[in-house]
């Protein structure tokens, strides 16, 4: 009998969607990864070269901070964008809107620049749902996601709301 | 001709020239107008403006900071070029890419390039690729596109994953896609390289299907692509409106899948199509996963809005109609069948997508599914999205296989028992089932979804390596089952020559490797599996043991900008030659190198008027070897002046031992004047026979053998740049008439005429050893004479020819021999 664990890691290792190359992370995953989780909206964006890439970083306004310290303002970076008449594309980077909601996984590398983490995985749409509660939305995807250990991750997909995602952050044993 | 317009100036040539271009496939593409008709514009490499149409790749020197266990940077760069040049296997694509040598971060150079970086990336990215533009759109040789400025891949800094090393399939496959972006192709739903790696049906050993022969050939099409393969083209439409972005599929029962994704309009071309029928469907593209962008998994077209969003959900449609696949679509080479359309329905949303397929050999899954010929039960696990709940697949989910000839056994679709949100199938494989490729559909609600490559069918299970014995006389023995089915063995990313082998054992030459190196070994078979598939790649190991490296001299050792030469590259202390090096810049293009001897290669060179001054490390590659040699090659700007030989404008035509070379000299002061040019081939002098400007004619020496020369020139005193000619063999002359005699042997000048109708001998010289009656023909103007017999002798040969009755009488008339389109000159024959 094959067991549960390797069609699980296998499958999980395998959920992969190259351009970008993404490997799925959980939910704890990622809170356990990034640097810090903010809810908040761009405010200003424009491409700017840094080494030999391109990168559009978006002035983010942080209104509530789940994860890491001030500033309240962040510069987030994604790979690819326009700066002067060059133009770098990443098949399947993220765009943010200006003026919408997000929440955001952030991921600071060591020169300091943000990042989302997981790309696009770490980048949710907030709203209220009917309750009126605060939701975040991330992408169309089903529960079909799966950790590095072959465990079902059950909070992975659709929508998840505000308060279950403090309580995860705060079980995850991180100080506000 | 190249011109660079403004979008409005473009777009009226545009207009004016037609398109011959119109490919659907997924590229990265810009529509000039906000109307239809729209034309594509693609983004690509302008191979017209390189060398020999190859575009360089650069690996970041210093590699990744973590690596997997028992990983090596050597291993690493090695499957990296492994992967790049899986590119250059397309028979139907002009583009070549070209290993360029190693640079550091932020490395400055000019030319259009591929740069392979590791970067600090963030936690759930494996890797990130794509184009450079300069948002020009370019109009060159009747075509309009924007050209690349340079490719970025990213890899991570961090390649410590345990289930990502470099020898597996994994990541292999992952950098093939990638390069795929680099090139210009973005996803694609049909089963390829270029299809996320969850429907993809791409292995390590078949890296590329026909839905990425057909992308990378639309962008870089050679002449056979446009007249041996056929297009199908059309529109889909919903409600009488064209749809953006839906995928329009092609594909036959037991064959790949070829793709293209529809314009704005809802046009759509899927070029690349061997001759034959196809079935063709049209399918919404799924939504973008978690972690995937949105709304779908592309780079969105841009217009002059903006991104281009996709058009609405439908249910997938077989042409003419229906989600059954009951007509095909003939397509014949060189010809679009272009009036394929479908007319399909609006659904709220796709459910039921992205599904993939796996089977177990042990405990090794693989994928896509490898199921082999006369298996009586072969099981499929899959997953799909919107197919199956935590108890097993959805109520009312069925799946049917694509007109295969393999039976699926009841119960049809059931939940993989030990994970019952995943699936299962049965299938019975008949002995004779053809292999290759096969498709599934699965039907929920109304939805239909096609999985093209869901599985694949085989002869035989993959290779199996049981031992891979330490060398014996540089020759590696390794012990297995199924070794000899069209094998090839990779030693990390670079094949070995397999020397002699069975199916139970092969001895193979490894790939030159560096002293003490641990080269994983896999052996593949022509089907696309390996051996890797039963026991993940990392088991067996070859260690190399074979002394140290050489040291490295290039001479000429200083050039300045904007010239040509041959490089002389010479080994000290160990005797291997590169197969493949560079400067680690695209301004320093490496054309050609010769091997010349055991320590030396000669290496034909480009330096770019905007190259950089200042030194250059030479980085050199065979096998899975790998050497670096620092300041092998100094830059100085171009003000230094230096003659040379511009072997980029030399004439097409060969050249040869006896015969004449041209030698365009570039930089020159002045005029050549013959008696102070001077030029050495070989180092035997050559003489210069005429002088015209700035271009040397020379009398290349006899005797020189077939290949390639070293060619030195003096210009009144001052050294040219060296220069390397590729001698052919000497073109064929034509016979030699040396006497015409009686058979007596009396020459018939000295008052022997012959009669018309009498027969004569010829001494000939310059005929072929071999060269046989029936060959050799005898005119003298339009009068044919009779060649009787040619026949060998110790100087040449004689023929015997009869005289033609309608010989003019009384005068001398020219005869003449022909042999193989060659006519000797006339030899005066009197006649009586
Ligand atoms: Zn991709």
């Amino acid at each position: 009998m094959r067991s549960l664990t390797l069609i699980l890691g296998l499958l999980a290792a395998a959920a992969i969607s190259p351009a970008t190359t993404i490997e799925r992370m959980s939910m704890d995953e990622m809170i356990a990864k990034s640097t810090r989780i903010v809810r908040g909206e761009a405010v200003s964006v424009e491409g700017v070269r840094r080494g030999g890439m391109i990168y559009t970083d978006y002035t983010f306004r942080v209104q509530e901070t789940l994860k890491g310290g001030p500033p309240e303002t962040l510069r987030l970076s994604v790979p690819g964008g326009v700066h002067g008449a060059a133009r770098q594309s990443f098949a399947g980077t993220p765009a943010l809107r200006l003026s919408r909601e997000y929440v955001v996984f952030v991921w600071t590398s060591r020169s300091g620049v943000n990042h989302i983490i997981g790309l696009s995985q770490g980048l949710f749409t907030a709203g209220l749902n009917e309750a009126g509660e605060r939701v975040l939305r991330r992408g169309p995807a089903s529960s079909h996601v799966v950790d590095k250990n072959g465990k079902e991750v059950a909070d992975s997909g659709v929508e998840l709301t505000w308060g279950e995602l403090v309580r995860r952050v705060r079980g995850a044993g991180v100080v506000r | 001709m190249k011109r660079r317009w403004g979008m409005g100036f473009a777009l009226a040539a545009l207009l004016l020239m037609g398109w011959q271009d119109a490919s659907g496939y997924a590229h990265f593409v810009r529509y000039l107008t906000k109307n239809g008709p729209f034309e594509p514009v693609l983004t690509r490499f302008d191979l017209r403006s390189v060398p020999g149409k190859r575009i360089p790749y650069f690996i970041e020197r210093r590699g990744p900071e973590q690596l997997a266990e028992g990983d090596s940077r050597v291993a690493l760069f090695s499957q990296i070029q492994a992967a790049a040049e899986v590119w250059n296997t397309v028979k139907t694509s002009e583009l070549r890419v070209v290993f360029g040598g190693l640079i550091e971060a932020g490395a400055r150079m000019n030319g259009p390039r591929v740069e392979i970086v590791f970067d600090e990336v963030p936690p759930g990215l494996v890797a990130l690729a794509g184009p450079e533009v300069l948002g020009e759109v370019t109009e060159k040789d009747g075509t309009v596109f924007v050209p690349i400025v340079k490719s970025l891949l990213i890899l991570p800094d961090n390649m410590a994953d345990p289930a990502r090393p470099s020898w597996s399939e994994r990541l292999f496959q992952t950098i093939v896609h990638e390069f795929g972006h680099t090139l210009g192709l973005q996803h694609s739903w049909a089963s390829g390289t270029m299809s996320t790696e969850i429907t993809r049906a791409t292995t390590k050993g078949a890296p590329l299907a026909a839905d990425d022969v057909a992308g990378i050939s639309a962008l870089y099409p050679t002449r056979e692509f446009v007249e041996k393969t056929g297009s199908i083209a059309g529109r889909v439409l919903m409600g009488g409106q064209g749809v953006h972005l839906a995928s329009v599929v092609a594909l036959k029962p037991t064959g790949e899948a070829v793709s293209a994704l529809t314009a704005p309009d809802g046009r759509y071309v899927i070029r690349g199509l061997a001759p034959g029928s196809y079935s063709v469907y049209a399918h919404p593209l799924p939504p973008g996963l978690a972690g995937e962008p949105q709304p779908v998994n592309l780079d969105l077209p841009l217009g002059p809005d903006g991104p281009i969003q996709p058009g609405g959900a439908f249910d997938l449609a077989f042409f003419p109609g229906g989600s059954v696949p009951e007509h095909r679509v003939d397509v014949r080479e060189g010809e679009t069948n272009g009036s394929v359309w479908f007319s399909v329905q609006p659904r709220q949303q796709v459910n039921l997508h992205s599904v993939q397929t796996y089977r177990f050999f042990g405990q090794q899954a693989v994928k896509p599914a490898f199921l082999q010929a006369g298996q009586e039960r072969g099981s499929i696990v899959l997953f799909g999205f919107g197919m199956s709940n935590a108890s097993g697949p959805v109520a009312g989910l069925s799946a049917t296989l694509f007109q295969a000839p393999e039976t699926l056994l009841a119960p049809g679709i059931f939940a993989y028992a030990p994970a019952p949100s995943y699936l299962q199938t049965d299938l019975s494989v008949p002995e004779d089932a053809p292999p290759g490729l096969r498709h599934m559909l699965f039907r929920l609600n109304g939805e239909t979804h096609v999985a093209p490559g869901a599985y694949k069918v085989t002869q035989a299970q993959p290779p199996a390596v049981e031992v891979v014995e330490p060398a014996v006389n540089g020759i590696v023995t390794i012990r297995g089952k199924r070794l000899d089915r069209g094998a090839r063995v990779l030693f990390d990313g670079a094949a070995g020559q397999i020397a002699e082998g069975s199916a139970e054992m092969l001895q193979v030459r490894p790939p030159r490797g560096m002293d003490g190196h641990a080269a994983r070994v896999s052996v593949f078979d022509s089907e696309g599996q390996s051996s890797a598939m039963l026991d993940g790649g990392t088991a067996h190991v070859h260690r190399y043991e074979n002394g140290g490296t050489p040291a490295w001299r290039v001479e000429p050792a200083f050039l300045p900008a904007g010239v040509e030469t041959v490089l002389e590259l010479t080994s000290e202390g160990a005797d291997w030659t590169p197969a493949k090096l560079g400067f680690g810049t695209s301004d320093v293009t490496v054309s050609k190198i010769w091997r010349v001897g055991a320590h030396r290669s000669l290496v034909k060179v480009a330096v770019s008027p905007a190259a950089e001054a200042g030194p250059l490390r030479l980085a050199l590659a065979d096998g899975i070897a790998f050497a670096e040699a620092e300041n092998a090659l100094n830059i100085y700007p171009p003000s230094v002046r230096k003659l040379y030989v511009v072997m980029s404008a030399m004439a097409d035509t060969p050249v040869y031992a006896g015969g004449m070379a041209a030698l365009p000299v570039a930089n020159l002061t002045s005029p050549l004047f013959l008696a102070t040019t001077q030029v050495r081939i070989n180092g035997v002098a050559a003489p210069v026979v005429a002088v015209n400007g700035s271009v040397a004619t020379v009398q290349i020496p006899e005797g020189l053998p077939a290949g390639v020369v070293k060619l030195q020139m003096t210009v009144q005193g001052e050294e040219v740049l060296p220069a390397a000619l590729v001698l052919s063999l000497p073109p064929p002359k034509p016979p030699v008439i040396t006497a015409a005699q009686t058979l007596m042997g009396l020459n018939l000048q000295a008052g022997m005429p012959p009669a018309a109708g009498e027969m004569i001998q010829l001494l000939v010289t310059g005929l072929a050893e071999s060269a046989a009656t029936e060959d050799v023909k005898s005119f003298s103007g339009e009068v044919e004479h009779t060649v009787i017999l040619v026949q060998k002798t110790a100087t040449g040969h004689t023929v015997y020819v009869r005289l033609s009755e309608e010989s003019p009488r009384g005068a001398a008339i020219p005869l003449t021999l022909r042999v193989d389109g060659l006519q000797s000159l006339p030899f005066p024959v009197p006649i009586r």
